[in-house]
């Protein structure tokens, strides 16, 4: 395993001195990661896949959990001694541009890791190589960021965390802000890189479409907590939990003749400050039923897990089905 | 009666580097009670296209020729009053950050009666107006709502309340730029279900603009599709999604990852760059990109009809 | 031609084409070139002493005049640039290193040291410059250093303050953020990542403060806190040719003739530079 992740608690404090409480980013999430392996974590805002991805790039500190990184405890580093870890794992973020330095050339950006661990190596070279590994002309090396198109400052964030051939690769929304006809420019890089370098990687997305094409594995959070682990073939076939049951409905095919088998869930996500009591998802379930509301599920399975007390057989359809028939 | 009918639009922007030739040639209609869908990706023009219609273009753009006219008037040729009457009570619009219609400082409330001010109502029957309208959006408690402000709401719901003030004058067209790209999928679900609801109700036709093929499938009648300032085919969405007969048409449905039903490891693209529109390629302007070319391609290609409604802008459209 | 270069040249053009920005480049060589060549342009010497010749009008022997010590006034006048000029320079350089290195710090660092240096700042700002002006002489004596340090203590503030509030803003960006991921630590950030950014608005207002700089030496050499006689700053000429403006005007004139062309100059330029500079207002075709 490249990245084990055990029982991690993410809080914020939140209210002034009389009133201190805490909300709950990530509340016990447990996963595994091989090497070689994709994994994908799948949701909407405000279900903390962003603060779990920061958390395990020792980027936000952690309230409760363990993460180990090839063998060695990582969670309780700080500062300095994070320096090692960090050329074995390297995070690229959402905003293609916007993670690029304005004012430094593409040629130092993709070999600052070089500078920042004192890697000694010829920078020039090195920058051309990595621009070809992601299919960037020599030309690109002297353009600054604002000169570079969303697809472009993308595969140029690829090419910087690869620079030092990192284990494992986090990439925070991949695909956001690319247009439909390069998104597949990306992720079909991942992939090369993926089997070139051996890679393993931990995509964040709330784009599922992209995790059926990208992702072994893959995980569905709400509200901070893992609803559905396993694998991502079988879940897209079967999906076993409600809330992956409406997401995968909520994503629509372009074809105005499909039925509109849809799934629709109340539109309102609970805040983080009042937790529903029972299952967190009760409140938006089709599903529900009394128990739900008192008792939270425990999760169940081994390699493919649900947190559900009814989960669903495959083709289920809610109860009391909308449909919008054209 | 065609409630907007654009014929041969053409807008220019005078840039440092020469005349931006933004839009070419656009033509399209959207006719009473329809829902038209414009789909386009970066560059397609599909912004400028609606700063033209709204008469919100830059100090160095122009309609450089062609008209837009709306219910017979055309847009581009009338006088900045004239102009402001209609934004608003006839011609209303929803954009993707909701906090572009919103004002931060002013209660909602108070900002839904400011902008009834031309009504001619009474307060009280301003504000029940607005009432009405949050309910029929389905924002909990209206009434506790006006009070609140933007900031109080989520995402979500300040995208319906922004949807609630376009259509609360029942104008006669609605124009949404990207309302939902900003959105998480289940709330998308939910607002594109509202704003069949509410077209249906009003009567309005609705322009939708999105580069989320799903949704404009979903939602949109017709469909009309962009690429670097030109339509290169429009139709009944039907028509266009199940036969497309622009090669770009075809290449982007195709890269719609939801299309692809089984897992591949390698996904289509369209490799290469829309051209720089100060200076156009000479014939199509799709034909750098384009798998079907031919040295036909280098005059520019006629719009040919494919079907009944249904126009491609190709020479090879009957291949 | 390089980018780097062949850019300046575009901005250089777009300067000369406002007629203000000419107009300031205008002055500003003009003064720049007075007080480097003052040499060769006067040939007098501006501390030669000559009784005979006290309160001349302006002549052709004497552009300016002379002053109540016989004094041949152009050739003072230019001097007096040098030093207008180098304390603005010097002043200028030391209040843009020390604010920037502070700004940084309050910005990056921790959030009661920001609090700490925000304090301290505010209560310099609070000062009046002519209160700093005379504590500092009790301390230095009337000095060219006493000017430089109340130069530094009036301008730190505002420009850490700035750099703070951009180090502030550019602290969660994201390209940040991408760099301590990679393990980069705060010295190579704020060097390589912050600095860059946010220095462009300040270097244009530092030029637009020049002004302001020579300004204060004029007023405190006005008022004997500055450089000592015979020093020939356009303040101390200013102070002489006070008492005397009735009968012989011309002194006043020459003191304060150079401080409002310099004033004017380096404002023009600055103005300009600012508009040029400004990216909003780039787009225009």
């Amino acid at each position: 395993m490249i990245l084990s992740v055990r029982d991690l608690q993410v809080s914020f404090p939140v209210g002034r001195l009389m009133q201190r409480s805490a909300i709950l980013g990530v509340a016990g999430v447990s996963f595994d990661i091989a090497a070689g392996e994709t994994f994908a974590l799948v949701g909407e805002s405000g279900s903390g896949k962003t603060t779990l991805a920061r958390a395990v790039n020792l980027l936000q500190p952690i309230s409760a959990g363990e993460i180990t990184f090839d063998g060695q405890r990582i969670d309780g580093l700080r500062g300095a001694t994070t320096k090692p870890l960090r050329r074995q794992m390297a995070m690229m973020f959402q905003d293609p541009v916007g993670s690029l330095s304005p004012r430094m050339q593409v040629r130092d950006i993709v070999t600052e890791p070089f500078r920042v661990h004192g890697v000694q190596a010829d920078l020039r070279a090195e920058a051309d190589r990595l621009l070809s590994l992601v299919g960037l002309s020599g030309d690109f090396a002297n353009r600054f960021p604002h000169q570079l198109s969303g697809g472009q400052a993308r595969r140029v964030g690829v090419a910087r965390a690869i620079a030092l051939d990192p284990k494992l690769i986090i990439a925070d929304e991949p695909t956001a802000g690319l247009d439909v006809s390069v998104q597949g420019e990306v992720l079909n890089l991942l992939n090369d890189l993926r089997e070139r370098l051996g890679l393993a990687m931990l995509i964040i997305t709330h784009n599922l479409h992209v995790v059926h094409h990208v992702a072994d594995r893959m995980a569905v959070m709400y509200l901070g907590r893992f609803v559905e682990t396993g694998e991502t073939e079988a879940i897209f076939q079967a999906p076993a939990h409600p809330y992956t049951a409406a997401l995968l409905s909520a994503n629509p095919e372009p074809d105005p003749d499909k039925a509109k088998d849809r799934i629709s869930l109340p539109a309102e996500v609970p805040s983080l400050l009042a937790r529903p009591r029972g299952c967190e998802f009760h409140t938006r379930c089709p599903w529900a039923q009394a128990r739900c509301t008192t008792e939270a599920p425990a999760t169940q399975g081994a390699d493919r897990r649900v947190a559900c007390h009814f989960p669903l057989s495959p083709g289920a359809r809610p109860p009391a089905i909308r449909e919008t028939a054209q | 009666m065609t409630v907007l009918s654009i014929h041969n639009l053409n807008v220019t922007f005078a840039t440092e580097g020469g005349e931006l030739h933004a839009l070419k040639d656009v033509s399209f209609e959207v006719p009473e009670r329809r829902i038209v869908g414009i789909v386009g990706e970066s560059g397609c023009g599909k912004s400028t296209l609606i700063n033209a219609i709204l008469g919100l273009l830059a100090d160095n753009g122009r309609v450089s020729g062609g008209e837009i006219l709306f219910q017979g008037r055309d847009l581009a040729r009338l006088a900045p009053r004239e102009m402001n009457a209609l934004r608003g009570p006839q011609i209303a619009t929803v954009f993707q950050d909701p906090m572009g219609a919103l004002n931060p400082v002013i209660s909602v409330g108070r900002q839904m009666t400011n902008i009834q001010y031309r009504s001619g109502l009474s307060k009280s029957e301003k504000t029940e107006r607005a009432v009405a309208m949050l309910r029929r959006v389905r924002i909990p408690d209206p009434e506790a709502a006006l009070a609140r402000f933007p900031h109080q709401f989520s995402g979500g719901m300040k995208q319906r309340i922004a949807i609630a003030m376009a259509l609360m004058m029942e104008p006669a067209l609605l124009i949404a730029d990207e309302p939902t790209t900003a959105l998480d999928a289940t709330l998308e679900v939910a607002t594109i279900e509202l704003l069949q609801e509410l077209q249906a109700q009003i009567g309005c036709s609705v322009l939708f603009i999105s580069h989320h093929l799903g949704v404009i499938a979903e939602l949109c009648e017709d469909v009309v599709v962009m690429y670097a300032g030109e339509v290169v085919e429009r139709g009944t969405t039907r028509q266009v999604f199940h036969t497309p007969r622009h090669p770009y048409t075809e290449r982007l449905l195709d890269c719609d990852p939801a299309r692809q039903s089984s897992r591949t490891r390698h996904l289509p693209t369209i490799p290469g760059e829309i051209p720089d529109l100060r200076d156009r390629p000479p014939g199509c302007v799709f034909a750098p990109r384009c798998r079907r070319r031919a040295p036909i391609c280098d005059t520019p290609p006629p719009e040919e009809a494919v079907q009944s409604g249904h126009l491609a802008r190709c020479h090879m459209v009957t291949t | 031609m390089s980018a780097a270069a062949s850019s300046t040249l575009r901005s250089a053009r777009r300067i000369l084409a406002e007629p203000l920005g000419a107009l300031g480049i205008f002055l500003v060589v003009l003064v720049i070139g007075g007080a480097v060549f003052a040499d060769l342009i006067a040939s007098a010497d501006p501390n030669k002493i000559a009784p005979r010749d006290r309160f001349l009008p302006p002549s052709l022997d004497h552009l300016m005049g002379t002053d109540q010590l016989g004094r041949d006034l152009f050739a003072r006048v230019l001097h007096g640039g040098r030093i207008a000029l180098s304390v603005a320079l010097f002043a200028t350089a030391a209040s843009l290193t020390i604010g920037i290195v502070l700004g940084l710090i309050a910005g990056y660092g921790p959030r009661w040291l920001d609090n700490l240096m925000i304090l301290v700042f505010d209560a310099l700002k609070s000062f009046p410059t002519v209160m700093l002006a005379l504590a500092l002489v009790t301390l230095f004596g009337p000095s060219l250093t006493a000017v430089v340090v109340v130069v530094v203590l009036v301008n730190v503030p505002g420009y850490a303050r700035i750099i703070r509030t951009q180090t502030l803003a550019l602290k969660s960006a994201e390209f940040v953020t991408a760099a301590q991921s990679m393990g980069a630590g705060a010295g190579r950030i704020l060097r390589v990542h912050i600095l860059p950014n946010v220095i462009g608005p300040l270097l244009i207002l530092a030029s637009m403060d020049i002004p302001v700089v020579i300004a204060i030496e004029a007023g405190m050499s006005f008022l004997g806190l500055g450089v000592r006689p015979p020093t020939p700053s356009w303040g101390a000429i200013l102070n002489d040719g006070f008492t005397a403006i009735r009968d012989t005007p011309w002194i006043a004139v020459a003191g304060g003739l150079p401080i409002i062309l310099t004033t004017l100059g380096f404002t023009f330029l600055g103005e300009t530079l600012r508009d040029v500079f400004d990216p909003r207002l780039k787009r225009r075709g």
